[in-house]
């Protein structure tokens, strides 16, 4: 197949289903603002300069500029006191969560919500993990995505004209970097040896840190150490072989079903909620919604 | 909701030219997410197993550390992929002690925290202190774990009011398939201490 035929096929003959669109913005927007409120007591005790590991030592690289800026910005400006200063950063970074949800300059909204993401969260490097880079890079497609087209504030105030050619592109876009991610996730699982037999899962399950919320007696496997060596193979396969099973139409179902399960039986044992519902989000964003070649 | 794919009303010429711009900044961006997955996989492999990168290791390292303003880091790109890989990792408890005339008394960093995910977030300074039983014998890297546990230290002096406390780190060990079918004595060794 020529690379104008298989251009044509994939842009100029794909028929876009946009409820992804809004479902995707809907789905973070409602997501960013949970997460953000989950934390909002301790919020203090982790980020600026009175926390328990101040920024000026976690901020040590200077990515960018850090909630202890912003904060004597609006300390020095807006004549507010320190604790006045954070509730107006916690309210700003709420506020324009909420504009997402309801599609009102989303795009607008998710570049700055990026920027005040990276100030708090990126700029205390040492007390964030995966779910804070998904939510970044989440952000960044809201901001791409043609977002207000649909299910939006600003679609009823005024229709937003769609460019379904902008519209495919970028989720073909967004499908080759879940399924980027996927691979590259299995293939360094693969590489280590504690995934092939069992360990790396009865280790995760075992460690001192996580919660375990529904109380489940892992004890009693013990003895079945095998239920350990399956799920371990089970996870390099679903994730090694994503790119392959979730773009052949024949296996994309199951695929997807087989992701989901493992992202909730993360949610399940390791209690990382917020981690597997942002990742069951974007398989659903990027396969879930069909749409038809012609 | 389907529709068809339509071309609408702008001049054919400017919007290809404006379509073509489109695929090729989305091909870049694609193109750098997997150059930084091959880049920290090969880390992460080298890094686990005690290898030297060889000389193409290091060529898409040193093509892969470039960053203009920050952006990759910002947009959130230029993370890895490899969540408990290539193994899950050891962990680690940081425990005080508050000597007291009465009774000394023991407790965790994370029971300061009001919220679940607040309590994940610290103890996600776990991954920190891995060169410890990594024979990593770099200074620079000890004396900055030290700060750290000296920084955790000064917190919980100030939160109770009290010179007289120590902070310890210790190495969790749970027993492993094989070992637990004998016994399943949680092991912890302590790995460092501060005491002012």
């Amino acid at each position: 197949m020529s690379s104008l035929k298989l251009y044509n096929l994939f842009i100029n003959e794909r028929v876009e289903n946009i409820s992804f669109v809004a479902f995707f913005r809907i789905s973070i927007g409602l997501f960013v603002m949970i997460h953000f409120l989950s934390i909002w007591g301790d919020f203090n005790t982790l980020f600026g300069s009175e926390a328990i590991i101040n920024t000026e030592i976690q901020n040590i690289n200077r990515i960018f500029i850090d909630v202890t800026d912003i904060s004597n910005f609006l300390i020095n400006n807006l004549n507010i006191n320190f604790e006045n200063s954070i509730l107006l950063i916690k309210l700003i970074y709420l506020f324009l969560t909420i504009l997402i949800v309801i599609g009102y300059q989303s795009r607008v909204s998710a570049f700055f919500l990026i920027l005040l993401h990276a100030s708090i969260f990126k700029a205390n490097p040492l007390l964030i993990y995966g779910v804070d880079y998904i939510t970044s890079i989440s952000l960044f497609y809201i901001a791409i995505f043609p977002s207000d087209s649909t299910f939006s504030i600003k679609n009823l105030i005024k229709p937003v004209k769609i460019d379904y050619k902008y519209l495919g592109a970028t989720k073909i876009f967004f499908q080759i970097h879940i399924s980027i991610i996927y691979f590259f996730s299995g293939l360094e699982k693969a590489l280590g040896f504690n995934w092939w037999n069992g360990e790396s899962i009865w280790k995760a399950i075992n460690l001192p840190n996580f919660y375990n919320d529904f109380n489940i007696n892992y004890s009693i496997l013990n003895q079945y150490s095998f239920v350990f060596v399956i799920i371990g193979i089970s996870v390099i396969i679903i994730e090694l072989f994503y790119p392959l099973f979730m773009n052949l139409r024949m296996t994309k179902n199951i695929w997807l079903t087989l992701t989901i399960s493992m992202h909730l039986g993360i949610l399940v044992s390791l209690n990382l909620y917020f981690f597997s519902t942002i990742m069951i989000i974007w398989n659903i964003t990027a396969y879930y919604f069909k749409n038809e070649t012609t | 909701m389907i529709n068809k794919i339509g071309v609408g009303n702008h001049s054919i010429f400017r919007y290809k030219i404006k379509y073509t711009l489109t695929v090729l900044v989305f091909s870049f961006i694609l193109l750098k997410i997997l150059l930084n997955s091959i880049d920290l996989t090969i880390e992460s492999y080298t890094k686990f197993y005690h290898y030297e990168k060889n000389k193409i290791g290091y060529f898409i390292s040193s093509i892969n550390e470039y960053d203009v303003l920050n952006f990759w880091e910002i947009s959130g790109f230029s993370t890895g992929y490899g969540f408990f890989a290539p193994n899950v990792s050891s962990n680690f408890i940081i425990r005080h002690k508050v000597n007291s005339e009465s009774k000394d008394v023991y407790f965790k960093t994370s029971e300061h925290f009001k919220t679940k995910e607040g309590n994940l977030r610290f103890l996600m300074l776990n991954q920190l202190f891995i060169p410890l039983v990594d024979n990593n014998n770099n200074k620079l890297v000890k004396d900055y774990l030290t700060l750290i546990l000296k920084k955790i230290n000064e917190y919980e002096e100030k939160q109770f009011n009290n010179n007289d406390i120590k902070t310890m780190l210790f190495l969790y060990d749970y027993p492993n398939l094989n070992q637990i079918k004998d016994s399943n004595n949680i092991k912890l060794f302590k790995l460092m201490e501060i005491d002012e």
